[in-house]
């Protein structure tokens, strides 16, 4: 029994094919250094808030799912890359099926149907979806010479699949981070940049068509609103109380932390709670607030050159499946960074979307915490036939 | 690498832009954010100072600032933090709908019941609640399935319907709400909190009571917990009617009512605060969505709103909304008007600056009235006092926003911006007629008589701080009718808009606008405290402060009373209640004026550093500032004296969140400072005496003459002061108006109607009579060369008189009465009926002839000359008691009479021979009040005459006083005070009881009668007042008498007023002199080391 088990997991992982010497070492130091910066500013939000009587930010509970996603972290780093190419599609459907499984079985909170009640936490597939997606799209698109219609239409279909039961949550916000994730990675498997920016410009085209005609609706389209009506302080300052609440906090909590911010836990967003979501979607405005100007730029930038050293990884790679993965890794990452600090600053409309390796959030750490894993893991593999990249059949 | 590069540049551009964007929200608008994030944990404070003491010579207090407290109430404390009020939330979430607490709190079983129900959910029960399922609550509170229609659906798509009307039910929200106040009633602390949480996320923890929950979060059996919350919701129970039994409520019939009763009255104001704050947040929800304060509309114009909205958002039946809707034309009516009218009073007395200064009253009472019908009136009353020129005031509040808010089938914009009132229509805007013929205009179309915008335009004086009720009255009918014409066209706007009859439905934008503002609403109006006791007794304060959990909700508030110590006479009325005067709140023509800088406080305050000089500004501006229930000396000398007493407000501007431990950086801290108490130089005792003198008068018994109406209804003013002129009492009588209308009172002049300070202040014009012979005959000594010996005057009766008189006089004189030119002597027979060499200085002075001083003014004295021996004896001047006048201080008036045309040498000619003989005799021309004749007397006995002062001590320091010489010589003056001493020697005083045995002192004085007005007076002392023959027609007086003492060392001096007597001085001011210097208080006095 144990030996069939050994086979089975020696199937699935080995450590063989992780090269120290091809190992990016800078990936992983940045990413622990941004864990520990999210690590110390949840514990700096947890003893802020205990001091008060209002104990709402949970350090504990972050640091035990932080303890539960390291071996996440070591099982995508160690995963075969074979197997990972193989079962890409099972993963795929997997992650669909759950996407379709909290449709009808998920938690709805705040009229929104995103989570699947487990015993310890709380699952939410749209996160491990987007794993799923950048795994489909580079097991579709590495053997893809994307010359026809239908070689777009593949990988168009792989992404709108899933964004579309993301939508139906609904979680918009979510179901958007997988379009730069599609765009991004079919331009790195030679998609017409050209072409993607018609692509993007024809979406920003009909997305500014469905706002003029009101084809939002509801929340989503008051959230625009207000986005659209706050941009300037004022405005902001005068919907602080209505449907600008959470961005005039996100917004008020930025500024007040000036050059040099109020140093670590002495926040007023810390002080007072009033931030929604100040551990989680809106823990750039909280770091922003204390650690300042200077120490938010250079956690962006450490962010920015985490990411950019993924891609140099990615590009290093002669595994064109291995590539799309780790770029689209990048991708994810740099699109979660991008978004996030965008809606906090007023830049992009107001919506839930994490900061990975800084925010809490069981699974939106599981998925970050796998993606790393993997690309690291995919990174360090060196694929020896170079005869063999493309369009091998596995 | 190809593909790559791009992507790395737009993610170069994409973190430049970030950061673009961060140093622009960081940096750039750093200053914004700083006082936005700031005001989220600013908290202000005012430190209310006590105001200083007011004190008698002695340091005995006469009013002083006493520290009470008053009971509020906070619901949202209440239902948050008392048992019972979390049981009455659970049961309106469960329910939906509002469950008063008076439901509850009278069964106390069901009571314990339904909160161990409560505690016994279970998560997953809560949960499933919130998807539609039934939750198992005792009787009546059971909430069933939402039953759903589906033949033949599926089961899942039973349950996916079920779950969409949970949705819209709120019910998952509502069954969160439910684990809250579930956590609360159970009293966890947060560390016991969270240990639940994680209990219930372990597996199958969410099956789990509440109870069991918390009994292993606190280690102990659920037995126990169990039995723990009953004994809980059972001591909060009995601590709610302990309070109920200490509360004092309001009414009478409270106080027979047993414990019961008196539980379910504090039920019933805690169910109506309850309902207050909930009234509070629809009119708020309702304003956001509109733009407008439903209490503008009438109760049909609210009708035709769609509201179903309003109901949903705050959890409200059909006739709950039906409730409120009804009630806010009543509340504009009860309440409403009444704060419109004096709001617009108030504006209307507001001058403005700059151009529009020469506004006359008519316009400024118009522009008053256009701002309160304006669109945005706060805004324009943020940054100015006064109100808008009416000329320019466009838009109406309501009919502004109306076609912006509404959905609209037809064109409305019209019908809004059609003029609605009068001052509106551009003919009447560009005409250069005045706004008295526009406001007279205006009351005739809203049915009002237009005369009577005469009365509406006499509130414009600025310079009348406060009005009367009915003018106060007709401004509110105005208003009302005004207003009537206004929801007139709101009406037909209305009808307009969704047709007639139709429901005219909010913009969907707007509503969800109000409805995202809900949970904010909800929490700031349940968060307000309401006042439900005034002044609660120290048990009550007590309990509330000592046990606040117990009390959840309850807060007792300090705040200062003033409270006058020193009661006179009566028991009730204050002592010198109308010298001392009251405190009172600032007008609300100041509070008006006051706010353009209230908000640059604000603005100042938004600031999160503030250089020295804006700082010194803000505490300035706090200064000068009314701050809430703060009092100012509003009569007598609490206004006089307001400066000293008054302190300065502490202010503590903390960053912090106060109730939370955290925080507490001081932005000001800046301490209160006390108000500095005032040492008087009245003397309790004596002043209680002079009142009670003057209350009730005893009548002597042995004096024929005396007015039987006067002591019935006594009115005078009694002062005794030391001859250094400190006043030891000033009382004047009556203390509290008369309103009597029986019989007697049709005979008297009205005075006794008004009660006013009489000692220093007149209503009538008041001449001293022979007060001032002395005066005279001092001077003349001294000036005019009067022997006091040799130079005589005939006083006989049936004589050819002396002396020049008039020709209307002649008739009179035929009868040959006594007496000089026009000028009578009281003495019928005259004085000199027995000595033909005539009448003497010394004899005329105590025998008070007035044939020897009419003459002796006709003959010896010029007008100028008259002037100068007034003025020496200080008849043209100020008292002094009025200290640092120069500082514009108001409350004290020193009426000394020294603007007649005498003194200020105004007419044609100089007083004239007859005018003289008057003048002598102290008769005419001069007024005075009497402190000024005391004052006159303390000069006549040292030979110095004083300053006056009522203040001993203020700020600390004592009141410097002067004096000035009278240029009179020792000995002319010591003539005059002999001759005085025989008035009580030999004179009236001996049979008025003045002899040195019976005051234990020696005593001298003056009277002095000096007609008044001609008027029914009783025909004897023992004539039945109540019937018409009692009375004939006669002269009615004012009585006085001047006089110091001890006679050869002076220390006191004393004047006596009696008002409107028949009577002369000498059977009746030296009566009630005598009765006041035969009391204890002045023996103590006579006893007192100096």
């Amino acid at each position: 029994m144990i030996q069939v088990a050994r086979e089975l997991l020696g199937s699935v992982f080995s450590r063989s094919h992780v090269r120290v010497q091809a190992f990016p070492f800078g990936v992983l130091l940045l990413a622990m250094v941004l864990l520990t910066a999210g690590l110390v500013f949840i514990a700096a939000m947890d003893a802020s808030m205990s001091s008060t009587g209002v104990r709402q930010i949970d350090f504990d509970s972050h640091r035990e799912k932080v303890m539960v996603a390291i071996p996440i972290f070591f099982a995508g780093l160690f995963v075969r890359p074979a197997w990972l190419r193989r079962f890409t599609p099972l993963i795929y459907l997997g992650c669909l099926a759950l996407l379709v499984l909290v449709l009808l079985i998920g938690d709805v909170r705040n009229n929104a149907q995103r989570w699947i009640q487990l015993p310890r936490f709380d699952l939410q597939p749209s996160e491990l979806a987007k794993i799923g997606v950048i795994l489909m799209l580079a097991r579709v698109l590495h053997e893809n010479p994307l010359r026809r219609f239908g070689d777009w239409a593949r990988p168009f279909a792989v992404a709108a699949i899933p964004m579309t039961f993301i939508v139906l949550q609904p979680d918009l916000g979510t179901a958007l981070t997988i379009v730069p994730l599609t765009l991004g990675l079919v331009y790195l498997a030679g998609g017409s940049g050209r072409a993607i920016l018609g692509l993007v410009a024809g979406a920003a085209l009909l997305s500014y068509t469905a706002y003029d005609q009101e084809w939002f609706k509801g929340y989503q389209a008051e959230r625009i609103d207000t986005w659209v009506e706050s941009f300037e302080p004022g405005d902001l300052i005068a919907a602080r109380n209505g449907p600008g609440f959470h961005a005039f906090h996100a917004r008020a909590f930025t500024g007040n932390g000036g050059l040099y911010g109020r140093g670590l836990g002495q926040g007023i967003a810390n002080e007072t709670g009033l931030l929604p979501e100040r551990d989680c979607d809106s823990i750039i405005a909280v770091i922003a607030e204390e650690a300042g100007f200077i120490g938010t730029a250079s956690l962006i930038v450490l962010y920015g050159l985490m990411v950019a050293l993924l891609m140099i990884a990615a590009a290093r790679l002669r595994d064109r499946y291995g590539r799309l993965v780790v770029g689209g890794v990048a991708i994810y990452f740099g699109a979660h960074l991008v978004i996030n600090v965008s809606v906090n600053l007023g830049l992009l409309p107001m919506t839930g979307l994490t900061l990975p390796l800084l925010s809490t959030g069981g699974s939106s750490q599981l998925a970050t915490f796998l993606a790393l894993g993997l690309a690291l893991g995919l990174a360090s593999h060196h694929e020896r036939s170079l005869g063999s990249d493309a369009f091998r059949e596995f | 690498m190809r593909r790559f590069g791009p992507l790395l540049v737009v993610l170069a551009l994409a973190v430049l832009a970030l950061l673009a964007r961060l140093w622009d929200v960081q940096v750039v608008q750093h200053d914004v954010w700083v006082a936005e994030s700031v005001n989220l944990v600013r908290s202000q404070s005012i430190e209310p100072y006590v105001r200083g003491a007011i004190r008698d010579r002695h340091g005995r207090l006469i009013a002083h600032d006493e520290e009470l407290y008053t009971l509020d109430f906070v619901w949202r404390e209440f239902r948050r933090g008392h048992p019972l009020g979390q049981v009455a939330m659970m049961r309106s979430l469960a329910q939906r709908r509002p469950v008063g607490l008076d439901k509850t709190s009278g069964d106390l079983k069901l009571l314990k019941e339904l909160a161990v129900a409560f505690a016994s959910l279970s998560p997953r029960k809560l949960e499933d609640f919130g998807k539609g399922a039934a939750l198992e609550l005792p009787g009546d509170d059971y909430v069933p399935w939402i039953a759903v229609d589906g033949g033949g659906d599926s089961q899942r798509e039973l349950d996916r319907k079920r779950e969409a009307r949970a949705r819209r039910d709120d019910r998952p929200a509502r069954a969160g709400d439910i684990g809250f106040y579930v956590m609360r009633l159970l009293d966890l602390t947060p560390r016991e909190q969270r240990e639940v949480r994680d209990l219930i996320g372990k597996e199958g923890g969410e099956e789990r009571k509440f109870l069991d929950l918390a009994g292993e979060a606190t280690g102990r059996e659920t037995g126990e917990v169990e039995a723990n919350l009953r004994d809980r919701v059972g001591r909060a129970s009995e601590r709610l009617a302990q309070l109920a039994e200490l509360i004092e409520f309001d009414d009478a019939e409270a106080s027979g009512e047993g414990s019961s009763e008196k539980l379910a009255r504090l039920v019933a104001i805690i169910e109506e605060r309850r309902r207050e704050v909930e009234n509070d947040s629809a009119d708020q929800l309702f304003r956001v969505a509109t733009g407008f304060s439903p209490l503008r509309l009438s109760e049909d114009n609210l009708d035709r709103f769609d509201l179903d909205w309003l109901a949903a958002a705050l959890d409200w039946d059909d006739t709950r909304l039906e409730k409120w809707q009804g009630s806010r034309a009543a509340i504009f009516q009860e309440e409403a008007l009444a704060w419109m009218a004096n709001h617009t009073i108030a504006r209307s007395k507001i001058v403005p600056g700059g151009a529009e200064r020469d506004r006359g009253p008519a316009d400024r009472l118009i522009s008053a009235i256009a701002h309160t019908f304006r669109a945005e009136p706060d805004a324009w009353a943020r940054k100015n006092a006064a109100p808008e020129n009416w000329r320019e005031v466009a838009e109406l509040e309501v009919l502004a926003t109306l076609h912006d808010r509404l959905v609209v089938e037809g064109n409305i914009e019209d019908a809004c911006r059609a003029p609605v009132f009068r001052f509106q229509s551009p003919e009447v805007r560009s005409s250069p007629e005045g706004g008295e013929k526009l406001l007279e205009k205006m009351l005739e179309e809203v049915r009002l008589d237009g005369a009577e915008s005469v009365e509406l335009i006499e509130l414009a004086n600025p310079r009348r701080r406060s009005w009367d009720p009915v003018r106060q009255k007709l401004m509110s009918e105005a208003l009302s009718r005004m207003n009537e014409t206004l929801q007139g066209r709101i009406d037909e706007v209305l009808s307009l808009a969704a047709g007639d009859g139709a429901q005219v439905r909010i913009r969907e934008e707007h509503v969800e606008k109000a409805k995202e503002t809900r949970r904010y609403v909800v929490r700031d109006r349940g968060a307000r405290s309401r006042t439900i006791g005034k002044e609660p007794s120290i048990d009550v304060v007590f309990l509330v402060t000592r046990y606040p959990k117990a009390f959840a909700g309850f807060r007792a508030t300090p705040r200062t009373k003033r409270v006058l110590d020193a009661m006179g006479p009566d028991g009730v009325t204050p002592l010198a209640s109308r010298l001392i005067g009251k405190v009172r709140s600032p007008y609300l023509v100041d509070v008006l004026a006051d706010r353009p800088r209230l908000e640059e406080l604000a603005s100042l305050r938004k600031r999160i550093d503030l250089p020295e000089t804006d700082r010194e500004l803000f505490l300035e501006r706090i200064d000068d500032s009314f701050q809430p229930g703060e009092s100012v000396g509003g009569s007598g000398l609490e206004a006089w004296l307001d400066e000293e007493l008054k302190g300065r407000s502490g202010v503590l501007v903390k960053l912090g969140l106060q109730d939370q431990g955290a925080g507490d950086r001081r932005w000001i801290d800046r301490g209160a400072v006390d108000g500095q108490d005032v040492i008087l130089t009245l003397d309790l005792d004596l002043q209680r005496a002079a009142e009670q003198v003057l209350r009730a008068p005893q009548d002597p018994g042995n004096d024929p003459k005396i007015d039987p109406l006067w002591y019935e209804r006594p009115i005078g003013a009694i002062v005794l002061a030391t001859v250094e002129g400190e006043i030891l009492a000033a009382a004047s009588w009556p203390a509290e108006p008369d309103k009597r209308k029986d019989f007697l009172a049709m005979k008297l002049d009205g005075e006794r109607r008004d009660a006013r300070e009489r000692t220093l202040g007149r209503s009538t014009g008041i001449t001293p009579g022979s007060v001032v012979k002395p005066l005279l005959a001092a001077y003349a000594q001294e000036y005019l060369g009067l022997d006091p010996i040799s130079a005589t005057y005939h006083c006989v009766s049936g004589l050819p008189r002396q002396g020049t008189f008039s020709p209307w006089k002649q008739k009179d004189l035929e009868r040959r009465p006594s007496g000089w030119g026009n000028v009578n002597c009281h003495s019928s027979r005259g004085h000199t009926l027995d000595n033909p060499k005539g009448i003497a200085m010394e004899d005329a002075l105590w025998k008070s002839c007035n044939t020897y001083f009419a003459g002796l003014a006709e003959q010896r004295f010029t007008g100028e000359q008259m002037r100068e021996v007034y003025h020496m004896f200080g008849f043209d001047r100020p008292t002094g008691v009025r200290w640092r006048s120069e500082d514009g201080r108001v409350g004290i008036v020193d009426d000394f009479g020294g603007g007649t045309k005498f003194f200020r040498r105004e007419g044609s000619e100089e007083p004239g021979p007859i005018a003289r003989q008057y003048l002598g005799n102290g008769l005419v021309n001069i007024n005075c009040n009497p402190v000024q004749v005391a004052r006159a007397y303390a000069g006549l006995a040292t030979g110095s005459l004083p300053s006056m002062t009522l203040v001993r001590e203020a700020s600390g320091e004592e009141i410097p006083r002067e004096a000035e010489p009278i240029a009179i010589s020792e000995g002319n003056l010591d003539r005059v005070r002999k001759a005085l001493r025989l008035v009580v020697t030999r004179g009236s005083g001996v049979a008025a009881g003045l002899s040195d045995d019976e005051l234990g002192f020696e005593f001298a004085c003056k009277t002095g009668s000096a007609d008044y007005e001609k008027r029914k007076i009783p025909r004897s002392r023992t004539s039945d007042l109540d019937q018409e023959d009692g009375w004939k027609e006669g002269m009615r007086k004012h009585a006085w008498i001047g006089g110091w003492f001890p006679f050869e060392e002076p220390r006191y001096v004393i004047s006596v007023l009696c008002h409107d007597t028949s009577a002369t001085a000498s059977h009746s001011a030296i009566h009630v002199a005598a009765q006041f210097l035969k009391t204890a208080e002045v023996k103590a006095l006579m006893t007192e080391q100096r």
